[in-house]
């Protein structure tokens, strides 16, 4: 094979390095700083960096002069003169914008090293942040760092692109030569990493989380170079079958005119695109819905037993009899009531619910919740400020007002000690809004208040805090606070009263039946009894129907995708016109031809399917173990949430197949109708 | 003359063209016995092909007979009209029409995969070594000469034991000297094997070693003449 001359020792370096290159500049680009953070305080450390960068980007530059040099000589339109030209071209600008760059950056530098090694060298290198130039006057040091990085991800494209088409210019037997190395290599590291790096991360642990990420990218592309080796036997198998699937199969495996192959290509990436997009939205919706309910679980109870309008008066044997119902984890009693929160600086509404700190375990995550404080100082509030300090994980300035108050408290007389207020636990949120940390003082103003001589004078108590929860709700971050029920009995004057009792079960989905069998035990006397699907009926429903309308519209894009099978397939009817009427000659039925056509539509759908759900699976499967960081200012979620459900992807699949294969009936009916006579007729 | 294998009764063709209605055979009565080697001969245009498609059923008369055996073949439904084309005829064309996707074995194995059946292997092998393309078993249609991809689609219209093989100007697209090694084979296998050929050719030397000879012109039967020639001289030139 003279033809592929082109691609000398010199352009396989090149694009080796080339790549590489590209690569490097992704990686270091997408690292955080963090990577560069050592290096900031070290400034020989840097300039060895930014020098060996530049001998970089001067062997790139003198590799594609010695490419193009090489090019040159070839015989004009001999196979790959371009491609070779275009990839030294490309690589000699790429490596000068580079080192432009880099020369800039050391000038700069040079100019006021102290102002820019206070930024980060990454943000430097790559003009990704401008914030190390806000105090400098060179303002248009981001515009030109913003063009050549632009102009540097446009070479890196190029570069990738040309490297990847010098690719086929290679002969046949060497890169088939070529792939059982890789794949030995692959294979090799494969169980390498399965044997010796962990599939998930620690928390906050990077060593971890690169390992599992390595994990993760090598078994993928181990997968899918296995899946591509297996195509081929997979066809071959599939051939013996029978006769139609074995003249399908030899359809979509024979070299096709390039308009057709390229459309086949195209309409397998886009089932696999528009699956893939569908199953990760739908695992996305699905993990925010887990979350959700994850958050409403650990919050509220799984069943509520209480009165639409009055309290219960005589509550203990129901909480008994609550608690000996088989399915039943625990019953706490409560007595809730809006009632407004203020604190030096702010007022906020609040609900405030009286629970028994004793078993209110039992039933919310309450006391895992507390980021400050603790549960038992609702009952023991004169603890609070003993030990404020050390329970109170809140920065130096926390710190500084605990200090303050704690000598305060110090400073007071015994019995205003032992006579203390009771405590109060707030939501993060709420602890926000009011300035508040563990040991501050609040007052709760109740609209249970005392008919005083001008009506109704509100009761206001004042409260310490003695906990701060983080629900990861906003909602209720915002709005909940609890005391202990004794104080909230006597404060609202409830004495003897609760709201309702709190259930937790053991199978949350049982949760509804045993409502309904809690429901039959109490009787009539008034009490209603509600499960929490019951509770957050419309929260739920509209989740669903949210999902439901994410399915639709990606939906639609599977179909497009179908449009382009069916496309595909009408081209290919319309190419095996003459093949067909020779099949029908033979004593192929008109039914056996649709077969035949269904059958590689169902081929190109099942392919592109498989990848798309592949493609889905590692994507949520990367989300999920490693997380994606989302704002949580904004989505008060910190990651987001992916929650991987077979039966999504059983039904994508199936919906996948179903649109290919309603895109291939009409193509395969008209070549069924295709008369041998016509077919044969002209050649 | 027992029971003709093929009875063509009073068949005629009318193509619908731009509204225009064009009659392309007008009224064609054909008997053909068992075993015979009839040719057709005939200008451009005289309805040859036509007439050999009816009786392939590709095509569908516009009137009159077609019988095989005595059965009305013009009466079947299409998937039986599939199943009796896949049976009953093998068909050899001028452009080979061999599958380009399969390899020459595979292609003659054809009609008998198309039954659902995969024993032909064996008797593929054994046709493909009579029209003497052993060493071509593997070979795709593309990677043959212009001869043996016409042997193969020979071989592939003998596979499933036909009562009849239809040729249209099976070496039109050849030289004389391939034409002439294809002719003998047609010949050969008529001899050995007794099957029955109904061949269209322009081919002048072809025609004059045929036993019978039907003339068509403009939509009929011109002559059908029958040559008393010995049966040891067939297959030579006279």
């Amino acid at each position: 094979m003279s033809q592929a001359r082109p691609l000398g020792l010199r352009t396989a370096v090149l694009c080796g390095f080339g790549l590489v290159h590209v690569a490097a500049v992704l990686v270091f680009g997408a690292t955080s700083t963090q990577w560069f953070q050592a290096s900031i305080g070290n400034d020989l450390l840097w300039l060895r960096l930014a020098i060996g960068w530049a001998t970089c980007q001067l062997s790139l530059a003198l590799l594609s002069a010695a490419v193009l040099q090489r090019a040159a000589r070839l015989p004009r339109g001999a196979r790959g003169r371009a491609r070779t030209v275009a990839l030294g071209i490309s690589a000699g600008l790429h490596a000068l914008i580079t080192s432009t760059s880099v020369g800039i950056l050391l000038w700069a530098a040079r100019v006021s090293m102290g102002h820019v090694l206070g930024g980060t060298v990454a943000s430097l290198l790559f003009g990704l942040t401008h914030l190390a130039y806000a105090d400098l006057d060179l303002s248009w040091l981001p515009t030109l760092y913003e063009t050549v990085t632009t102009l540097q991800g446009l070479s890196s494209a190029l570069i990738v692109v040309l490297s990847m088409s010098c690719w086929f210019l290679v002969p046949t037997a060497r890169r088939a030569r070529f792939w059982w190395g890789f794949d030995a290599v692959l294979a090799v590291a494969f169980v390498l990493v399965t044997t010796l790096f962990p599939i998930s991360s620690a928390e906050g642990d990077e060593t971890s989380l690169l390992r599992a990420v390595v994990r993760v990218s090598v078994t993928t592309i181990f997968g899918v170079r296995v899946i591509l080796r297996l195509v081929g036997p997979l066809l071959s198998l599939f051939e013996r079958i029978g006769f139609r699937s074995m003249v399908a199969a030899r359809h979509l495996r024979a070299k096709k005119t390039g308009f057709l192959a390229a459309s086949s290509t195209l309409s397998i990436l886009a089932v696999a695109v528009s699956s893939c997009m569908l199953i990760s939205v739908l695992s996305v919706m699905g993990g925010f819905r887990a979350d959700l309910k994850k958050k409403i679980l650990g919050n509220h109870a799984h069943i509520v037993i209480d009165k639409a309008y009055e309290e219960l008066d005589d509550w203990e044997p129901l909480l008994t009899r609550t608690r000996e119902t088989e399915g039943v984890v625990g019953a706490t009693p409560f007595l809730q009531v809006e009632v407004m929160v203020s604190s030096l600086s702010n007022r906020a509404g609040a609900i405030l619910r009286g629970i028994d700190a004793e078993t209110v375990s039992e039933v919310t995550d309450l006391a895992q919740n507390l980021t400050h404080g603790k549960l038992e100082y609702l009952q023991h509030p004169e603890r609070i400020l003993d030990a404020s300090i050390d329970t109170t994980k809140t920065g130096a300035l926390d710190a500084m007002i605990n200090d303050a108050e704690h000598a305060a408290a110090k400073g007071l007389p015994d019995e205003t000690k032992e006579d203390s207020m009771p405590g109060l636990i707030v939501g993060q949120e709420l602890a926000r809004a009011l300035r508040l940390v563990v040991g501050d003082r609040v007052t709760v103003v109740s609209p249970r208040g005392d008919l005083g001589p001008t009506g109704l004078i509100p009761k206001t108590r004042p409260f310490r805090i003695a906990g701060i929860f983080y629900s990861g709700m906003y909602e209720y971050d915002m709005k909940h606070a609890y005391i202990d029920l004794s104080v909230a009995q006597r404060f609202l004057r409830s004495e003897g009263r609760i709201s309702g009792v709190e259930v937790k079960v053991e199978e949350v989905e049982d949760a509804p039946a045993l409502a309904a069998q809690l429901a039959s035990m109490v009787g009539l006397s008034g009490l209603r009894v509600r499960d929490w699907k019951m509770m957050n009926q419309q929260l739920f429903g509209a989740l669903a129907l949210e999902k439901l309308a994410m399915f639709i519209t990606l939906g639609i894009a599977v179909l497009i995708a179908g449009f382009s099978v069916f496309g595909t397939l009408t081209l290919l009817v319309q190419e095996k016109r003459r093949e067909v009427g020779i099949l029908k000659a033979m004593g192929t039925s008109a039914r056996g031809v649709i077969r035949i056509f269904v059958i590689e539509g169902l081929l190109i759908g099942a392919a592109g399917g498989l990848m798309g759900l592949g493609l889905g699976f590692v994507l949520t499967f990367a989300a999920e173990h490693f997380g994606i960081r989302m704002n949580p200012e904004v989505y008060y979620i910190d990651k987001l949430p992916v929650h991987l459900d077979p039966t999504e992807f059983a039904v994508v699949g199936a919906a996948t197949v179903l649109v290919c294969l309603a895109a291939t009936l009409f193509p395969a009916y008209q070549a069924s109708r295709v008369r041998p006579v016509d077919a044969l007729r002209y050649d | 003359m027992s029971d003709p294998l093929v009875s063509v009764q009073n068949v005629t063709k009318t193509f619908q063209h731009e509204g225009r209605s064009l009659q392309v055979l007008k009224g064609i009565d054909l008997d053909i016995g068992s075993g015979e080697m009839v040719t057709i001969v005939g200008p451009s245009g005289a309805g040859k092909s036509t007439l050999l498609h009816l009786i392939g059923t590709l095509d569908l008369p516009t009137e009159g007979r077609i019988l095989y055996g005595g059965q009305d073949v013009t009466r079947l439904g299409s998937s039986d009209l599939a199943e009796f084309r896949n049976r009953s005829i093998g068909f050899v064309f001028q452009f080979h029409h061999l599958l380009p996707e399969f390899t020459a074995l595979e292609n003659v194995m054809m009609p008998g995969l198309i039954q659902g059946r995969r024993r032909y292997d064996a008797r593929a092998k054994q046709l493909l070594e009579e029209v003497g393309l052993s060493e071509r078993l593997t070979h795709r249609p593309g990677e043959l000469s212009g001869g043996e991809q016409q042997r193969v689609a020979l071989a592939r219209a003998l596979l499933m034991e036909p009562k009849l093989v239809l040729a249209d100007e099976p070496t039109g697209n050849l030289d004389s000297q391939t034409s002439a090694s294809v002719h003998s084979l047609f010949f050969d296998l008529n001899r050995r094997h007794g099957i029955t050929f109904l061949i269209v050719t322009h081919s002048r030397d072809f025609a004059d070693m045929m036993p019978r000879r039907v003339s068509m012109k403009d939509g009929r039967i011109d002559s059908d003449e029958r040559r008393a020639q010995p049966l040891e001289n067939q297959g030579k030139p006279a």
